[in-house]
């Protein structure tokens, strides 16, 4: 075991896991995840908190997955390079597992002139696979050539986009992810399930498959939303999708078409779960569900 | 070349209410090609001045001056009689420039009219671009001749985020990504599989200020 992950153990055991990520909003971001991190339970292994997703201002997601941790449930904390020079992710690194947060996903970060403080100094002094390699340097060798090595124990994430471009570089990127240290990746949401099958087949070409773990996304989006969503940087959804969800109009189309979906990538190989962003956690629990996906297994021993 | 651009008149006329006797300086390097502080801009200014001041009922002297270049303090010797008859001196040369001036006459007002954008060239008559942002170790030997550490908004030494589509950067259409530009780039070249090794750390430490350089010294290096 390279950590005290709850996530590690379930795939070491060949499960195949169930994750899922509120959307914060900065107003009542607290009693949001309390809420449904309660909620969730036994329907997910584990729950990510987004880091200042959009460049806009919410809880902090260290913060975040803390409270998540005090409520019995598996937490993931995002980290971006955006805010945090190389100090301050290492510290937060192992603030992390101080307070028993033991899964990081290290990304580069949604560019501040998106957000609502736009007037904000960007920091990147990493990029997401430095970071990654920071995180694996501090698990493997400790702070200064091993001393306390071991201590800190964290599984590192990693994300990939198959949707933006150069896609013929997406590839070679997620194996940089991984070599650099990422025990798994999470992908962007499939709306574009022909061009995440394409992406897939060239991973498994190149056996990265089995360098790491990859995780699919997956967002239940109301069709009122679809078309608004398919304008946000990084995300590409078939004009036919939009128009198929507009015209069925009914809130649960979203849901139906991540019900679809997540059939086909569980079936699919090289993936070895699914994560679900989401707005609802009723979706959720909907999903994971009929998909026969729960009881979830227990926190198997490691 | 460094580029900048021009603050309004308004701010300037604001910043000048104090003052009855003024000099304009320009700049015959970078200012001067980069259009906003040559001969030109520098006679155009003192005219603006002088009507905006008659219209608003304020009195005012303005001179003029054309430093070779407003950078290198041995240029502004020739301004040492001239600037004790003037109450501040308005630069319009780049931020370095209005330093020089500043350094030069201790006991003078000096007043910047420029606002220094960046280091970089024109991509078309009256359009400049960003190419360098003197980070103190050039790696554009690994990716074709194109900076990501100027030219991709996240300054990534990896490759593109997730956010690069069709060309563009995710921080809005106009803006290239420089990524895409250097895969495109490096495949012409045969070199795509150089994009595969990973960047480690930049050592930002050498880009950091006040910067000194020696010629045929030690400069002041940061290290880890």
């Amino acid at each position: 075991m390279k950590s005290g992950s709850k996530l590690e153990r379930l795939w070491e055991h060949g499960q195949f896991t169930v994750t899922a990520q509120m959307l914060l909003n900065g107003v009542e971001d607290e009693q949001l995840i309390r809420q449904t991190g309660k909620s969730l339970a036994g329907y997910v292994d584990a729950m990510m908190v987004p880091d200042n997703q959009k460049g806009r201002v919410t809880l902090s997601s260290l913060a975040g997955a803390a409270l998540l941790t005090q409520l019995g449930q598996e937490a993931v904390f995002h980290l971006t390079c955006r805010d945090r020079n190389r100090i301050a992710l290492q510290s937060d690194l192992m603030g992390a597992l101080a307070l028993g947060i033991h899964n990081v996903v290290c990304l580069s970060g949604d560019h501040p002139h998106l957000g609502n403080r736009p007037q904000a100094k960007k920091v990147y002094d990493l990029d997401s696979i430095q970071l990654i390699a920071l995180a694996h340097q501090l698990r493997e060798q400790g702070l200064r050539g091993g001393e306390i090595a071991g201590a800190h124990a964290c599984l590192i994430g990693a994300v990939e986009n198959p949707f933006a471009d150069p896609f013929e570089f997406r590839v070679a990127r997620l194996a940089k992810k991984f070599e650099a240290g990422a025990d798994f990746v999470l992908t962007q949401v499939v709306f574009d399930l022909e061009r995440f099958q394409r992406f897939m087949e060239r991973v498994r070409d190149r056996g990265l498959h089995k360098k790491g773990k990859i995780i699919a996304s997956l967002r239940p989006v109301a069709p009122a939303q679809v078309r608004e969503l398919s304008r946000e940087p990084g995300m590409l959804i078939p004009a036919q999708v939009i128009e198929q969800m507009e015209a069925s109009g009914r809130r649960e189309a979203g849901v139906a078409l991540c019900q679809e979906y997540l059939g086909i990538l569980r079936q699919t190989e090289g993936i070895s779960g699914v994560h679900i962003v989401f707005e609802h956690w009723e979706d959720v629990a909907c999903l994971v569900k009929n998909a026969g996906l729960v009881p979830r297994p227990e926190g198997l021993s490691s | 070349m460094v580029i900048a651009e021009r603050k309004p008149l308004t701010d300037i006329l604001d910043k000048l209410r104090p003052y009855r006797s003024i000099l304009i300086a320009g700049c015959g390097g970078c200012m001067t090609v980069g259009l906003s502080g040559g001969a030109r801009e520098v006679a155009l200014m003192a005219q603006e001045i002088r009507l905006a001041c008659q219209a608003l009922g304020r009195e005012i002297e303005v001179f003029e001056h054309m430093a070779e270049r407003q950078c290198e303090p041995i240029f502004l010797e020739e301004l040492i009689e001239d600037i004790e008859f003037v109450d501040a001196v308005v630069s319009l040369g780049c931020g370095v420039g209005v330093q020089a001036l500043a350094e030069k006459f201790p006991k003078t007002v000096v007043l910047p009219a420029l606002d220094t954008r960046f280091v970089g060239m024109p991509e078309k008559h009256g359009v400049w671009v960003e190419r360098c942002q003197a980070c103190g170790e050039c790696i554009i030997d690994q990716t074709g001749g194109i900076c990501p550490i100027a030219r991709c908004s996240k300054n990534l030494l990896n490759g593109p985020c997730g956010g690069s589509q069709n060309g563009w950067c995710e921080v809005g259409e106009g803006i290239p990504c420089a990524w895409s530009l250097i895969y495109e780039r490096m495949a012409r070249l045969g070199e795509v599989e150089k994009l595969s090794s990973i960047q480690a750390a930049k050592n930002w430490g050498k880009a950091d200020g006040p910067g000194k350089v020696v010629k045929g010294g030690r400069s002041r290096e940061v290290g880890e």
